[in-house]
């Protein structure tokens, strides 16, 4: 018999494992992946050049397909960046109603990863449990902003327009709703014996890999370190509310989704003191003549945030034209989606593949932009 | 750690010829300075506490005809974040790799290297391939690259008719 | 001869009607589960119609053709030899080990032909199916040779006359019942034990190379299949002649796996098999030492 060769597998993109137009190919010995390498390229839609052609503010319609499930963030980024270049003052009720959409669009995100770990495990009943609950957040983003899942509601100079108080108060019942219902996640997905035994000890990530590979967010913060940039480079109004950063000493699959669980609960508790503490006034500050000859200062800013994912950025040069002259998007997933993969999927077995994938928070469109 | 101190600190400590920080934003500084003395920045940055590399990126300033290349760098125990800048030459732009300070930058470089032409010395992807599978133009992100003709060129021209269809239901 | 051609017909027709508006149910009762509506009780109907309507332009070859005949057909022929209630269509034949080995030539012809497709992600779920074969069958064999020693007959008729005078075998032997059923779990792939199609592991795995009618084949099969395993649970435990009962009894255990795999997560191959071996094979071994203990 001559020697068995490592067999290549396709993990993706036409794979139920895989989110998105991405894929992994992967040389399995048995049942070890020895090699995997990632091959982006099939998502990319070229928004760093498409953007250069655009107007500044026409840009907000198209920054947010940057990332599917939580496009706030791309909008939120992109005019705090331009306000940054500009020098320009935000009404301080819009920025807490920014506060509120970034914090509404997390606990969707994290509904969603959280019952998405039924995916890569089976239990679908998870991943339709939590599209209903993040359907009533869904909801409210209509309510505010017309639309469901793309809102363009974050402008340069503010937000679109105002939030009423009923819509306040029905937020606030879609709040209470979701914190009741949150036990049920914990005992169905937490809980549940196999999903621990297929989570705990697998995909395990040091604080020092995390660290040299550039990983952040709750990857980042399950090895034992505090590292959110809301509390660390507090932007909008992230320093007048209170929150706890949750954090546990061991990064595997179970404790990232347990970080996820937590952060809900905070989230909420975030939304609920801006309902209570925001001030009234004007929400958009206008901005000089037509807005689409708008013209920004020279000069260029780096800003960021923290996403679902994990350190999200935008890189903004202007040359003082009416199109920005550089744009360059940081996603979250950058780092873990391509170095990650080639060093750290290496030694997982073939079945935890898609739980490393899924729990690392490899977001396809982000690494293609 | 404030801002000043970190200036205080970089202008004692590390020796370069031209070069100016300011602080743009809270907790957000630029630094540009020349070309061969961005490595020695970056080593000593990285030991003075600025653990993670955020992103590398690279803008085409035609005029000047220049890159620049952007190195972002997060130190959270000082809670600041720091843009390395340097301007290198827009003919032949040749940049040596920090794939060894921060084994992240090897696909931030890849990428450069693939959408700006940037050739980084001492990274072994430079000849692969990674987001854009057999591109045969110059690179895309340069400012001379012209999306419109490239696409005349690859794609044949298709002009949609709407009257034509209408009558051909008809 | 010919009553009997047209009696099979009918039982195959009638059994297939049965099953496949049953798992279009258990995909009603799922969506409940899961906070969804869910597609009417005929989808399943509707999804094999249109696969077998469906033209298939490539093969991979006479394995990979031949094996998905010899699965379909083998199943058929399995399910000619089950009972249903009292009834049976060839009553001397109706053999527990008949059924067993039948079936599993069903199982090794989709094998033959998922590994003649040639695709590697095919060959893993192949080997996955297999493993997992062996893992539930040793304890399944235990209990049904425990049973076959009780009715002293293989037949499965003379095993539900023996139950209408001992009384079902679900409440002399419980530990053995619940073998059985995990075990059944295992046969219809129902989760934990759906290993072998794990979607998002290696891409559902032995299917991955289906479309149209072969894959409406399967689908049929599949549906046999299933037929076939919950009938011979049902049989072995809850044995009467009545073929309402039978039935009711078949919706029953059927909805209740279902029910069960909606909240369960996919186990790993290895731990399947640990799994089987530890404590089904365990406790049929318990069951087995209880039983004969008292008749003793």
């Amino acid at each position: 018999m001559g020697e068995i060769k490592a067999l290549q597998l396709f993990h993706g993109p036409n794979h139920p494992g895989m989110h998105g137009n991405f894929s992994v190919h992967i040389k399995v010995d048995g049942d070890i992946v020895v090699e995997a390498e990632a091959n982006p390229g099939m998502l990319h839609r070229g928004f760093e050049k498409l953007m250069e052609r655009r107007n500044w503010m026409q840009n907000i319609a198209l920054i947010l397909r940057v990332c599917v499930v939580e496009p706030d963030i791309n909008e939120a980024a992109y005019s705090m960046a331009v306000e940054t270049i500009e020098g320009m003052d935000v009404p301080e009720r819009a920025q807490w109603i920014r506060v509120m959409i970034l914090e509404m669009a997390r606990i969707a995100n994290h509904l969603m990863s959280l019952g998405g770990i039924g995916g890569p495990t089976g239990l679908y009943t998870g991943p339709n449990w939590a599209l209903v609950d993040r359907d009533l957040i869904l909801d409210i983003f209509e309510k505010i902003t017309g639309a469901r899942v793309y809102h363009m509601y974050i402008v340069p100079g503010g937000v679109r327009q105002d939030v009423t108080d009923e819509i306040l108060k029905d937020l606030e019942k879609v709040l209470d709703d979701i914190e009741k219902r949150l036990p049920e996640y914990r005992e169905l997905i937490l809980e549940h014996p196999i999903i621990q035994k297929r989570t705990k000890n697998i995909a395990v990530l040091t604080r020092d890999q995390a660290l040299s590979w550039g990983v952040t967010g709750i990857a980042l913060r399950a090895t034992g370190v505090d590292y959110d940039v809301r509390k660390y480079d507090p932007y909008l109004v992230y320093d007048k509310v209170e929150f706890d950063v949750p954090t546990v000493d061991f990064s595997d699959a179970y404790n990232r989704l347990w970080l996820k669980y937590q952060e809900i609960y905070q989230s909420i508790r975030i939304i609920r003191q801006v309902i209570e503490k925001m001030p009234s006034g004007k929400v958009r500050e206008k901005l000089p003549g037509n807005a689409l000859k708008w013209r920004v200062k020279k000069g260029d800013a780096y800003v960021k945030l923290e996403s679902a994912r994990g350190e999200f950025g935008y890189y903004m040069v202007s040359d003082g034209g009416t199109k920005p002259y550089r744009v360059f998007v940081r996603g979250a997933s950058y780092p873990q989606g391509l170095l990650g993969i080639e060093k750290g999927l290496p030694g997982t077995r073939l079945e935890d593949v898609a739980i490393w994938l899924d729990t690392m928070g490899v977001c396809a469109p982000e690494i293609d932009r | 750690m404030k801002e000043q101190e970190l200036i205080d600190l970089i202008e004692k400590h590390v020796k370069y010829e031209e070069g100016s920080i300011e602080v743009y934003a809270p907790r957000k500084l630029k630094f540009i300075l020349k070309k061969d003395d961005l490595v020695d920045t970056l080593l000593f940055l990285k030991r003075n506490g600025f653990v993670q590399l955020s992103f590398i990126t690279c803008v085409d300033w035609i005029k000047d005809n220049k890159f620049e290349l952007v190195y972002g760098l997060v130190s959270w125990e000082h809670k600041l974040t720091v843009l390395v800048k340097t301007f290198i030459d827009r003919d032949n732009p040749k940049m040596i790799s920090i794939m060894d300070i921060w084994p992240t930058a090897k696909y931030y470089e890849q990428e450069i290297n693939e959408f700006f032409g940037v050739y980084f010395e001492g990274n072994p992807n430079m000849s692969k391939e990674l987001i854009l599978e057999n591109w045969d133009s110059m690179p895309p992100l340069r400012k001379d690259f012209d999306p419109q003709s490239y696409s005349n060129e690859k794609f044949e021209i298709r002009i949609y008719d709407y009257k034509m269809e209408d009558k051909k239901k008809k | 001869m010919v009553n009997m051609i047209i009696l099979a017909v009918v039982f195959v027709i009638g059994a297939f009607i049965f099953q496949v508006t049953l798992s279009g149910f258990s995909r009603k009762v799922v969506a409940r589960i899961q906070k969804r509506r869910g597609p009417t009780v005929f989808q399943n109907f509707y999804d094999i119609g249109k696969l077998l309507f469906k033209e298939s332009s490539i093969s991979h070859g006479f394995i990979f053709d031949f094996g998905i005949w010899m699965a379909l057909g083998s199943t058929i022929a399995t399910l000619l030899f089950m009972p249903v209630g009292g009834w049976a269509l060839m009553p001397k034949y109706a053999n527990i080990i008949v059924i067993i080995y039948l079936l599993a030539v069903g199982s090794l012809g989709m094998a033959m032909s998922a590994v003649g497709s040639g695709n590697p992600l095919a060959s893993i779920g192949v080997s996955r199916a297999l493993t997992q074969m062996f893992a539930y069958e040793l304890p399944f064999v235990v209990i049904a040779v425990l049973i076959i020693y009780l009715a002293k007959s293989s037949n499965i008729l003379k095993i539900i006359e023996y139950q209408t005078q001992n009384g079902w075998n679900l409440f002399s032997m419980p530990i053995g019942a619940l073998v059985a059923y995990i075990s059944l779990m295992g046969m219809l792939g129902k989760k934990p034990f759906d290993t072998p199609i794990a979607p998002a592991e290696i891409a559902s795995g032995p299917l991955v190379e289906y479309s149209g009618k072969y894959l409406g084949f399967l689908m049929i099969q599949h549906e046999f299949a299933t037929f076939i395993e919950v009938g011979l649970f049902v049989h072995l435990f809850m044995g009467s002649t009545s073929i309402i009962g039978f039935l009711i009894k078949y919706i029953i255990v059927y909805i209740s796996a279902v029910m069960i795999s909606s909240v369960m997560a996919r186990l790993k191959i290895d731990e399947v098999v640990k799994f089987y071996w530890r404590w089904p094979l365990g406790l049929a071994i318990l069951q087995a030492i209880i039983t004969l203990g008292v008749r003793f």
